[in-house]
């Protein structure tokens, strides 16, 4: 029917829309042309318009220059007219025919216009005046007939136009008649075929309704199609699915009565009604048997009969709230018949029925799953222990792995209990691998030397004897990078019984550490050693000028030992004016933080004695002082040296001299030994005992030991190159005696000549052995002071590798304790008459020769200086030569 | 019936205020149309084209100046003097002889003229004759004829007066077999290049403009002679003009190159943009009309 309807109305639809847009276009083709006839229209009065102006502007020039003439911009605007509508044309759209017509039109205005503003502008003799005016005219001529041309096409199209437009117009009015007086009628008869459709079915569904009313389940339409054919179908149907809904609620009626008659649990509808609440009003026999009544006993009772006192006590509020829509659940006790009471979990709630408010509630006895309910709560306590203790064993294990140390950890047993990460990471031991028979082996003990291991106690069994921690330090031995240190603790636990509980072995590595104390103490020996063997004198005091460090030679300056100083100030030890300078000078070199020189002279024992002193702070690793350390020098001998030197160049300087005038007195001898040979001669012919001979030879003699004297002065004063030559040593030994035998010192010494003949010779510089012997001999005769007895003598020695030299006097003899120093420089026993230095240069001049010198002496005997010279091996002289 | 009077009625009181409205519209043209600025155009070349090439000009001015411009185009130089006083013009674009004759006489005032594309602001006048003609030494001019544009342009007559001063032509009237004036510039140039006359003065600005379009023009015409450069055709205005919009419109005038319409009328106009110009611009043109022996206070310009 739907179907139907919708197909007449897109009917109806249609042709009202075929019939509107019939008109509409019929009429919009008949305005158009209408316009379009318009526009010819307008067209040909343009054209017209244009003419018209072309005459005006023809006439105004004909008229020019007299009064009846329009004024030049008449003319002007009358020609811009012309362009302006020409240009006008262009704006629609023509055939190419009409275009090439059209822009012949512009093109003449174009020149006619050129024309017009020559003619204007122009000032010309008649000729080109008129030569300008006919061009004018004649290309007005000229447009004209261009324009009129174009009017008469226009006016051929328009008829044409026309003509077609009207015959158009007739045809679309018949249509439009003939539509307007046919539409009503066609919808009219639409209209009765589809009332009479409708009607119809409608009157049979009613008839089925009223049927249905009346309760014929029974009754069936029939006859009807489309949309009320399945209007009646539908029907049909509700009336089989009432009479199928009613067999089904009554057997559902009979399931809930089963059911609720043979359910396990006790199902109770109790009346709410004021007064009567809690009035069993039905019971199922399951609530019966469990509280030991019949059903009908129960139906006489009110359930807080059953309640025991507590619960019934709370009845009233559990009413209250299922009365406010509430669903309880609770576990609450009963009590049977017999008074057994028992717990019941109750789930009750509003049951309305008919308006009336009944609760319905079910009853479970719980006893038994009340019991099994504790075991299993039991049970689960026990799993959340063990499961927290397994956490607690986790983190116990986590912080073990974590320590920096190894850790075991064993029971009183010895058993392996625990052992972390760490362990297996320093030792490189597994502690599985260290289990021996079930127990953990005692691998780590203290090493002393000299004691075997086996004898040594075990610091496990230590512990557990004397149950007191044990600590020592473990060295795995190995090559150098591979040994290692640890220090074990092992520490034990007790229970409150005071049983051994846990012993806990905590291992720590500590190679780098012992490696850096071995290096430490390196270092402290070779500083102490450095310190100890130098021959500075170096002191180390702390910031309260106490002395920490102080060598030997240091310490022995004041005849001290180094203990004496230790941990006292200069004060305490030293003179006040040594302490003081002291102090002040450490203070300076803290202060500025820098090197400090210093210079001390001091008369220690009645000699003084020149210092050379250092003073510098020292400095932590973090460049803070600690302390102060002075380097002290002896410098005496260094001064003396220095003045020594400056004695020997005066000495040289009187050498030199003293050379000069023997060589000036040379001269004047020679003088006096030829004259005195001369007199002498003179006096051949006198008595020989005349004591003028005897004069003449006294001068003579003399003269010539004067000359021998300035001679040997010579020799010994020429300043010679180190030349070593064989030499026997006996000449060198009596040129020496010989310079200085007939000096006033040796007047009253008595010499005695023990040298042996056929001795080697040996190399040596003769003039600096000459040195050598004269200062011995010299020395002899001061020592025995000019009275005494001084022995020369020479011998093989050393089966015969060495030829000795040796000065032997009575004299007194040198003591014990100063013969060690005779050899060294400055050292003297002539007080202020000596230098010091003689023994010291016999000793460099003897050394440098190649040879040795000693000394013998006997107090109050004498002493014997001893000079040997190497003699050459005959191989090494062969060689040689 | 009662319903058919009624729509009558309704028809015909919309008609009323339609009718209404567009009476309104007109008053209110009517007023603004009454305020106007008259600008005056000189005969530079063919006056129809002149009139095109300054509308825009004048449209995008009205705009912006608020005042409705109008342009009168006239036929003769020398009428524009007059007709400031006659037409009561409020300013014109000058030639350069032109405004320096109505400065004399009228007092008008110069304040702008445009800058060419390549951006010069002067122009010279050029004595021009085919290249076919024999013509190349003033000897040969003689009995030839001649084609001035007007007694009032530089170019087109003050430069061939010169011109023959300078080369003894005492008379230039009996010198030549004819002489005419073509009263613009461009109608000289083609009646020299068309053969209706032997010798023309003319100004190169136009000869330029002509060339770009017509080959022939660089083809066959030669030049004889080039004046000195003189102010191109400026705008000035009468010396009573309100100050107001004497500002307005030099200012609209100076600032057109910066906005995009105004580059727009600019390009179609054939310039860059317009420059101040004042009195002492026309220096030189003082200088040549001293030089030809010109009296600026009586000089007659009508062409004879």
């Amino acid at each position: 029917m739907k179907k139907k309807i919708f197909i007449a109305i897109c009917i109806v639809i249609l042709i009202f829309l075929l019939g509107g847009t019939y008109i509409i276009i019929s009429i919009e083709i008949s305005t158009s042309k209408l316009d379009h006839l318009i526009v010819l229209h307008q067209v040909e009065m343009l054209r017209e318009k244009l003419l018209i102006h072309i005459n005006k502007i023809q006439s105004d020039l004909t008229l020019i220059n007299t009064p009846y003439a329009s004024g030049i911009d008449t003319v002007i605007t009358n020609a811009r007219y012309l362009k302006n509508k020409s240009n006008k044309c262009f704006e629609c759209h023509h055939s190419d025919d009409v275009m090439i017509r059209l822009n012949d039109l512009n093109h003449a205005i174009d020149q006619y216009q050129d024309s017009l503003s020559r003619l204007l502008t122009m000032r010309a003799n008649r000729g080109r005046t008129d030569i300008e005016f006919e061009t004018a005219f004649r290309r007005a001529e000229k447009l004209s007939k261009t324009v009129n041309e174009m009017v008469h096409m226009a006016s051929t199209k328009l008829y044409a136009k026309t003509e077609s437009s009207l015959k158009d117009i007739f045809y679309s009015k018949v249509i439009l008649y003939a539509l307007v007086i046919m539409t009503p009628f066609f919808v009219a008869g639409l209209g009765f075929i589809f009332i009479r459709e409708m009607t119809k079915p409608v009157e049979a569904l009613l008839k089925a309704t009223r049927k249905l009313k009346g309760g014929d389940l029974d009754y069936k339409i029939e006859g009807l199609k489309d949309e009320f054919g399945e209007v009646a179908e539908s029907f049909n149907e509700m009336s089989v699915s009432l009479v199928e809904m009613m067999h089904r609620i009554e057997e559902t009626q009979k399931r809930y009565r089963i059911l609720f008659e043979s359910a396990g649990d006790g199902i109770f509808i109790l009346d709410t009604e004021e007064g009567k609440e809690g009035n069993i009003v039905s019971a199922n026999q399951a609530a019966a048997e469990m509280h030991g009544y019949t059903i009908n006993e129960l139906l006489k009772l009110n359930i807080r009969d059953l309640d025991t006192p507590e619960s019934a006590s709370e009845m009233l509020d559990r009413l209250q709230r299922i009365l406010e829509g509430e669903w309880i659940k609770a576990e609450i006790t009963h009590r049977k018949k017999d008074g057994t009471v028992f717990s019941v979990e109750i789930s009750a709630g509003l049951l309305e029925f008919e308006n009336h408010k009944y609760i319905l509630a079910f009853d479970r006895d719980i006893t038994e799953r009340k019991k099994a309910g504790r075991a299993i709560q039991e049970l689960e306590n026990k799993k959340v222990l063990e499961e927290e203790l397994r956490e607690e064993r986790n983190k116990l294990q986590q912080i073990l792995d974590s320590l920096p140390d190894g850790v075991i950890v064993l029971d009183g047993n010895n058993k392996l209990e625990w052992a972390n990460a760490r362990f297996k990471e320093i030792t490189g031991l597994d502690p599985e691998t260290l289990v021996v028979d079930g127990k953990i082996a005692d691998y780590f003990h203290e090493r002393t030397e000299g004691v075997d291991e086996s004898d040594q106690i075990s610091p496990m069994a230590k512990v557990k004897e004397t149950g007191e921690p044990v600590q020592f330090i473990h060295f795995e031995p190995g090559d150098e990078t591979s040994e290692q240190y640890f220090r074990i603790i092992i520490t034990p636990f007790f229970d409150k019984g005071g049983n051994l509980w846990r012993i806990v072995e905590t291992v720590r590595p500590i190679t780098d550490i012992v490696l850096q104390r071995h290096q430490i103490d390196e270092s402290e020996d070779r500083f102490r050693r450095f310190i100890e063997n130098a021959r500075e004198m170096i002191t180390i005091k702390d910031l309260n000028g106490c002395y920490l460090v102080i060598n030997e030679p240091a310490a022995a300056l004041f005849g001290k030992s180094p203990m004496d100083y230790i941990g006292r100030t200069d004060h305490e030890i030293l003179s006040k004016e040594l302490a003081d300078r002291l102090v002040y000078k450490d203070k300076e070199a803290l202060d500025k933080k820098e090197y400090l020189e210093d210079k001390v002279t001091l008369s220690i024992n009645g000699e003084m004695h020149y210092l050379d002193i250092v003073h510098f702070p020292l400095f932590d690793y973090k460049g803070v002082v600690t302390g102060i350390c002075s380097i002290g020098r002896d410098a005496t001998e260094q001064n003396q040296l220095q003045k020594m030197l400056i004695q020997s160049e005066k000495m040289a300087a009187i050498g030199q001299l003293a050379a000069s005038v023997a060589h000036e007195i040379n001269n004047p001898l020679t003088g006096v030994l030829s004259f005195a040979e001369e007199l002498k001669k003179d006096t051949e012919d006198l008595d020989p005992n005349n004591p003028i001979i005897k004069d003449y030879d006294v001068i003579i003699r003399e003269a010539i030991r004067c000359r021998e004297i300035v001679s040997k002065l010579l020799d010994y004063a020429r300043v010679e190159q180190s030349r070593r030559r064989p030499m026997s040593i006996n000449t060198v030994i009596d040129r020496s005696a010989g310079l200085v035998k007939k000096q006033v010192l040796f007047h009253g010494i008595e010499f005695e000549n023990d040298l042996s003949d056929n001795l080697p010779e040996v190399p040596f510089d003769p003039s600096q052995m000459q040195q050598v012997f004269l200062n011995l001999i010299i020395n002899a005769a001061e020592a025995i002071n000019g009275q005494g007895k001084i022995t020369l003598s020479s011998r093989l020695s050393g089966e015969g590798r060495f030829v000795e030299g040796l000065v032997i006097d009575n004299g007194p003899g040198i003591s014990s304790d100063i013969i060690d120093k005779i050899f060294e420089p400055f050292f003297s026993t002539k007080g202020s008459r000596g230098t010091g230095q003689g023994l010291s240069v016999v000793k460099a001049i003897i050394e440098q020769q190649g040879g040795m010198i000693k000394v013998d002496s006997q107090v109050g005997k004498g002493t014997t200086f001893t000079v040997s010279m190497p003699v050459p091996r005959p191989d090494r002289q062969e060689k040689r030569r | 019936m009662p319903r058919i009077n009624k729509i009558l009625i309704a028809v015909c009181l919309c008609m009323a205020i339609v009718t209404g409205c567009s009476e309104t519209k007109m008053e209110n043209t009517t007023k603004t149309e009454e305020r106007h600025l008259l600008i005056g155009l000189i005969p530079e070349q063919n006056i129809f084209k002149q009139l095109k090439r300054y509308e825009p000009l004048a449209n995008d001015l009205s705009q912006k100046i608020r005042v409705n411009v109008k342009l009168k185009v006239l036929t003769r130089y020398g009428n524009i003097i007059d007709n400031f006083i006659s037409t009561g013009l409020d300013a014109a674009f000058f030639g350069s002889f032109t405004y320096v004759l109505a400065h004399r006489k009228l007092g008008v005032e110069a304040i702008t003229r445009p800058e060419s594309i390549d951006g010069i602001s002067t122009c010279h006048g050029l004595i021009l004759v085919r290249k076919n003609s024999g013509i190349e030494t003033v000897k040969d001019m003689k009995g030839k004829t001649f084609a001035f544009v007007d007694r009032a342009t530089t170019a087109g007559y003050l430069l061939p007066l010169e011109y023959f001063k300078e080369h003894g032509i005492k008379d230039y009237k009996t010198f030549f077999k004819e002489f005419y004036f073509t009263g613009t510039h461009e109608s000289a140039i083609y009646d020299v290049l068309n053969e209706t006359v032997d010798i023309c003065a003319a100004k190169n600005t136009v000869f330029t403009r002509l060339a770009f379009k017509d080959s022939r023009i660089n083809n066959e015409l030669m030049i004889l002679k080039r004046s000195p450069d003189v102010p191109e055709n400026g705008l000035a205005v009468r010396e009573d003009l309100d100050d107001s919009l004497k500002k307005k419109l030099k200012e609209a005038l100076l600032n057109m190159h910066k906005d995009p319409d105004g580059i727009d009328v600019l390009r179609n106009f054939g310039a860059k943009r317009f420059v101040e110009t004042t009195d002492d611009d026309y220096a030189s043109v003082y200088r040549y009309t001293q030089k030809i022996g010109l009296n600026l206070a009586n000089y007659h310009y009508w062409d004879e």
